[in-house]
């Protein structure tokens, strides 16, 4: 089945924040600190204020007095010595000081968007610059400038460790060979195609907020905005969320500029918009990943894992905004990958540093952890001249161990490892790489191949899976509206969601509407993000399926006088066992609603609510085996091929699976070859605009072969195991292996990404020197 | 923005350029992009209406390619091999939108140092012709450029056109270039060589330029020197060829990564041109 909202998205007809036309709107603009650390010694806003078209110019001081709350992170962690972590107040506008380079001050409020911006110009702020660091390793460094002075001096928000420490110990002490590899996961920014935007309305009649802006979770954000910010009940706040340009874990918390909305509205009377350029994008969107890390594997003298060991430091920003402390140490039982090693341990430092927090981003640690062991791994079979193949299957988690209990964590439940990277290799054509090897050189190329297995946890967290809503409503016509709790951004849930209520229900197509993102008619959801919806939107689907179907054989037996018991659900008909006799659902639905029809104190009306959990979480895995060539002079990298055999569980719909594969190699491969946020030494960012920060085109990728070995998961009904964030998980690590094997014959065993053709020439050439590590 | 003006005629348009000042607009593509913040508060003068300012024609002297030629006229123009640099550089400048609306005009005055126009026009050995309300002046590419951004273009001229002599002889042109990837990005370095050649194959005359590396794109003068009377070979360029670059550092590249693979691209271009 094609994707049902491309007829809409494609010709121009989908409705994002920005098209939404409010009457009476007025725009907002955001005196951001153009400093990476700098107190705020006065703010001038007169002459704003007196600027054409203006309505309000607030900052952090009206806030405070108009008793707005601070934004908080629901991830508590520790301190060294087991003291909660400091938690710097994240206002909705710094005051005092500013904590890096887009840190907003003051908002402005116009009848137009270049009189706000004009107006912004006009606000003064006396600053005083303060000493930065935008580096996570640097920020922990003895001496390092404190971003939170007197709250925490040395910049360490938290220790997080898991994992036994005394069995790892031991293990490396017995071990045969140790290697150990020191790495960086880049910075990032999502960069969504939709900039950021919102647009909040104060109903002065109902005293009530509504809040249109696309985001991942609407009932959890207008919980938080509610709450925490402005101290109201859940139901005086409205959160809309229409069409959203891609989210990717970014558009999964609730942001300063959310509440600035609301609080803007509330103040002028107004309903008040913001919508972000590119570069305020850059400068304000949560950035991702950010780590710096020492990965070291023990094996015995077979090659066996014995252990393995990660310290990360984790670059968090200035404030913990809701997600931040997650990525870095929720999802660190990926370090098992798919193999049987014993013993795991992490640590993970958590580090303020003077850049705006970072936030979940599309596998939100799951490819950081895969990166670190599917790494560490070529490192050890370079070192012991092992094919990397070979030690990888030595050490595999055959399907006859599930469910098998990892050495960090998890708990696998399905999978065949072993003929996943036997169908990628095959798809891949692994042994043909010699000749096509052969046929670079002979163009002066270096040609280079990776395998990486991926693995990662979905619809988590595991034992506890967050829940998830989803109401069947039948209108009297015989209709159904499914009203889910999560929310598309791309992904194609319209489609999914339709298509699963039509196998369940045995409804047309036509007859399924599918609605989402409104907290106002939606009752409940947690939202998108985690590879999570189709499972824990399809198991709430299912639940509130079957209770529509019980309801509907009491009413269709006593419409067809029979027996409750006799009555068969089929295909969207109620039949009675054995014989012509049925009714579609339909008109058991319209029937619901005639007066007289249903048999005594049976309700009326067709509907059922479910909020519910999956049973357990699920782990999907792949294969992914890249080929690069590599100019040996420039240093610039091609991908050439790129194969995987993807274990998905059961498939929903192929085409929007390969759509989530797609998306996310690309995505993945991006961060390898070429994205990345840098900052100068003064904490200014120096890849603000697409100029300089290069997202991955279609023509920096090869065609894609995807193939599946699809193992069903019995952890939920239908054998989904989640597809969203598969993709990045193994493209990050299996590009750089890639590349690091095209540059062996240098004697190159490491390079961090990104690799632009300048660091890859930078590797050569130290390489040739000698000066390799 | 205070005042626009599309004239039909170049007399017009050196009028109103003569009347005060304007700032002249053809595609638009970086006129555009460097003022995408705020609408423009000076007076424009779109020059796209004057169709004397599009197209290339040939004659026994050489090639007249006018200046509000785009990009994409010039891959469509069935031209003769010196031109395959020129072409290359067209086909590789933005995506397919920025080839149909950017002009060579318009490159060659915003004077950008990464500007893929400008090599290929110094190994080309082209003039610019300006005319203003005064009347038409000549000067050779070389002359033209003065810098980062810099041109010798008075503000009451207009660049009508760039000038290309025909060579005696076979010729070739040849332009490669290397950004951080493929399409749609700044040149980290980029290289344009124009060789005469011989009836038996060497080279009678060479000129190699060099984008991206200095303020303006330069010439290689002792290497054109060494290439005189020999074939195409990359074995002669030397590192000390490079003298006249003066590469930077910045975060699309530092000065010794460009340094380097302006020599590899050099090198490149002359196994090109010994095809
Ligand atoms: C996405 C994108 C990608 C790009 N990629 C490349 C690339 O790969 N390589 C590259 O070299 N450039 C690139 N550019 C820059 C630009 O497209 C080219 O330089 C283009 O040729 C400029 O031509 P234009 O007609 O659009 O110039 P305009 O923007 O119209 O004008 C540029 C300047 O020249 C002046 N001007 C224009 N015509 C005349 C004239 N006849 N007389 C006097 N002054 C004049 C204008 O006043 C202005 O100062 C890119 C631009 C964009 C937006």
């Amino acid at each position: 089945m094609r994707r049902v909202e491309d007829l809409r998205l494609l010709r121009g007809l989908g409705r994002y924040t920005d098209d939404l036309a409010i009457p009476g709107v007025a725009h907002m603009a955001i005196v951001r600190s153009p400093h990476a650390h700098a107190a705020i010694r006065a703010i001038d806003t007169a002459a704003a204020h007196a600027a054409p078209g203006v309505l309000a110019v607030l900052t952090g001081a009206d806030a405070e007095a108009d008793g707005l709350g601070t934004l908080q992170t629901i991830v508590q962690r520790h301190r060294p010595d087991g003291s909660p972590m400091p938690r710097p107040p994240y206002r909705v506008l710094a005051t005092g000081a500013a904590k890096f380079v887009g840190d907003p001050v003051v908002v402005v409020v116009a009848e137009t968007r270049n009189a706000a911006k004009d107006a912004a110009e006009l606000v003064t702020i006396d600053w005083e610059p303060l000493p930065a660091v935008t580096d996570a390793a640097a920020a922990l460094a003895p001496g390092a400038p404190a971003v939170w002075p007197g709250l925490c001096d040395d910049n360490l928000c938290f220790l997080f460790t898991l994992g036994d420490a005394a069995a790892v110990e031991a293990a490396f002490a017995r071990a045969a060979h140790v290697v150990a590899l020191d790495f960086r996961i880049s910075r990032v920014s999502a960069n969504p195609l939709e900039p950021r935007a919102a647009i909040g309305v104060w109903d002065a009649a109902d005293g009530r907020y509504t809040l249109y802006s696309g985001v991942q979770i609407p009932h959890r954000i207008r919980q938080e905005l509610a709450e925490t910010v402005l101290g109201v009940p859940h139901h005086a706040l409205r959160l809309v969320s229409p069409d959203m340009g891609g989210a990717f874990g970014m558009r999964g918390s609730p942001t300063q500029e959310h509440a600035l909305v609301l609080w803007a509205a509330r103040r002028t009377g107004r309903p008040v918009k913001w919508v972000a350029d590119r570069t305020e994008s850059f400068l304000s969107d949560f950035h991702a990943r950010d780590n710096v890390s020492t990965v070291e594997l023990a094996l015995d003298g077979e090659g066996t894992f014995l252990a393995l060991r990660i310290r990360t430091i984790a670059g968090l920003g200035a404030y913990l905004a809701f997600n931040t402390p997650h990525s870095p140490t929720n999802n660190l039982g990926g370090l098992a990958g798919v193999y049987r090693t014993p013993a795991i341990r992490a640590e993970v430092r958590g580090a303020f540093t003077n850049t705006q927090p970072t936030a979940p981003y599309r596998g939100a640690g799951r490819p950081e952890a895969t990166y670190a062991v599917e790494r560490v791994i070529d490192v050890a079979a370079d070192h012991l001249g092992v094919d990397p193949v070979e030690l990888r299957r030595r050490n595999l988690i055959g399907p006859d161990q599930m469910p098998f209990r990892t050495g960090l964590v998890f708990i696998y439940d399905s999978g065949d490892f072993a003929e996943g990277m036997r169908r990628a290799m095959e798809a891949a054509d692994w042994d043909g790489f010699e000749a096509r090897r052969a046929a670079s050189q002979a163009r002066g190329m270096l040609r280079g191949r990776g395998i990486a297995n991926a693995i990662e946890i979905a619809a988590g967290p595991q034992r506890m899976p967050n829940e998830e809503a989803v109401e069947i409503r039948f209108d009297p016509g015989g209709d159904a509206t499914l009203l889910v709790g999560t929310h598309n951004h791309g992904q194609g849930h319209e489609t999914a969601f339709r298509q699963m209520a039509m196998t369940m229900l045995g409804l047309p197509f036509e007859r399924v509407r599918v609605l989402a993102g409104d907290t106002d008619t939606v009752p409940h959801g947690r939202g998108t993000f985690g590879s999570r919806s189709a499972t824990a939107g399809g198991v709430a689907l299912r639940r509130a399926a079957d209770a529509i179907i019980a309801r509907g054989r009491r009413i269709a037996a006593h419409l067809l006088e029979a027996a409750e018991g006799d009555i068969e659900f089929d295909a969207g008909s109620f039949r009675v066992a054995g014989t012509d006799r049925a009714l579609r659902i339909e008109e058991v639905a319209r029937a619901s609603y005639r007066l007289g029809a249903l048999p005594k104190g049976e309700p009326m009306g067709l509907a059922a609510l479910a909020v519910t959990t999956a049973d357990e979480a699920t782990f999907p895995n792949g294969c992914h085996v890249c080929e690069v060539e590599v100019d040996p002079e420039t240093g610039a990298v091609r991908i050439d091929r790129y194969t995987v055999c993807d274990d998905v569980g059961a498939v929903v719909n192929p085409l929007l699976l390969k759509g989530q594969i797609h998306g996310g190699i690309a995505q993945g491969a991006g961060q390898a070859l070429g994205e990345t946020i840098a900052y100068d030494e003064t904490g200014q960012i120096v890849t603000a605009s697409f100029m300089d920060y290069p997202m991955p085109r279609a023509d920096d990728l090869p065609p894609f072969e995807v193939v599946g070995n699809h193992v069903p998961t019995p952890n939920n009904p239908f054998g989904i195991k989640g597809a969203g964030e598969a993709g990045t998980v193994g493209a990050l690590p299996v590009v750089i292996n890639a590349i690091v094997d095209a540059l062996r014959p240098f004697g190159v065993t490491h390079l961090d990404m990104p690799a632009t053709p300048e660091r890859v020439w930078r590797a050569i050439r130290a390489a040739r020197e000698g000066a390799v590590r | 923005m205070t005042g626009y003006l599309r004239p039909a005629t170049l007399d017009e348009a050196v009028a109103a350029l003569a009347a005060g000042p304007r700032t002249p607009i053809a595609g638009g593509t970086d006129v555009y992009p460097a003022r995408i913040v705020a609408a423009p508060d000076e007076d424009l003068l779109d020059l796209t209406a004057i169709a004397a300012l599009r197209g290339i024609t040939a004659d026994a002297a050489g090639w007249r390619f006018g200046a509000a030629t785009t990009w994409t006229d010039v891959i469509e123009a069935a031209l003769p091999p010196l031109f395959d640099g020129l072409k290359a550089a067209a086909r590789e400048v933005g995506g397919v939108q920025i080839q149909n609306a950017g002009t060579l005009g318009g490159n060659l005055c915003n004077a950008s140092p990464a500007a893929d126009g400008a090599p290929n026009w110094l190994a080309l050995d082209a003039e610019v012709e300006l005319a203003s309300a005064a009347g038409t002046r000549l000067l050779p590419v070389c002359d033209f450029l003065l810098g980062n951004r810099r041109t010798a273009r008075r503000p009451d001229e207009i660049l009508t056109a760039i000038r290309v002599p025909r060579p005696e002889g076979r010729a070739r042109g040849v332009f490669l270039k290397l950004g951080a990837r493929r399409y749609l990005v700044i040149s980290i370095v980029s290289v344009a060589a124009a060789a005469q050649f011989e009836a038996d194959g060497r080279i009678a005359s060479a000129r190699i330029a060099v984008g991206a590396c200095s303020p303006v794109p330069v010439r290689l003068p002792a290497l054109e020197a060494r290439l005189v009377g020999r074939r195409a070979d990359p074995a002669l360029a030397e590192p000390a060829d490079l003298a006249p670059l003066a590469p930077i550092d910045d975060v699309r590249g530092t000065a010794s990564y460009r340094r380097d693979a302006a020599l590899t691209l050099v090198r490149r271009a002359l196994a090109e041109l010994a095809r």
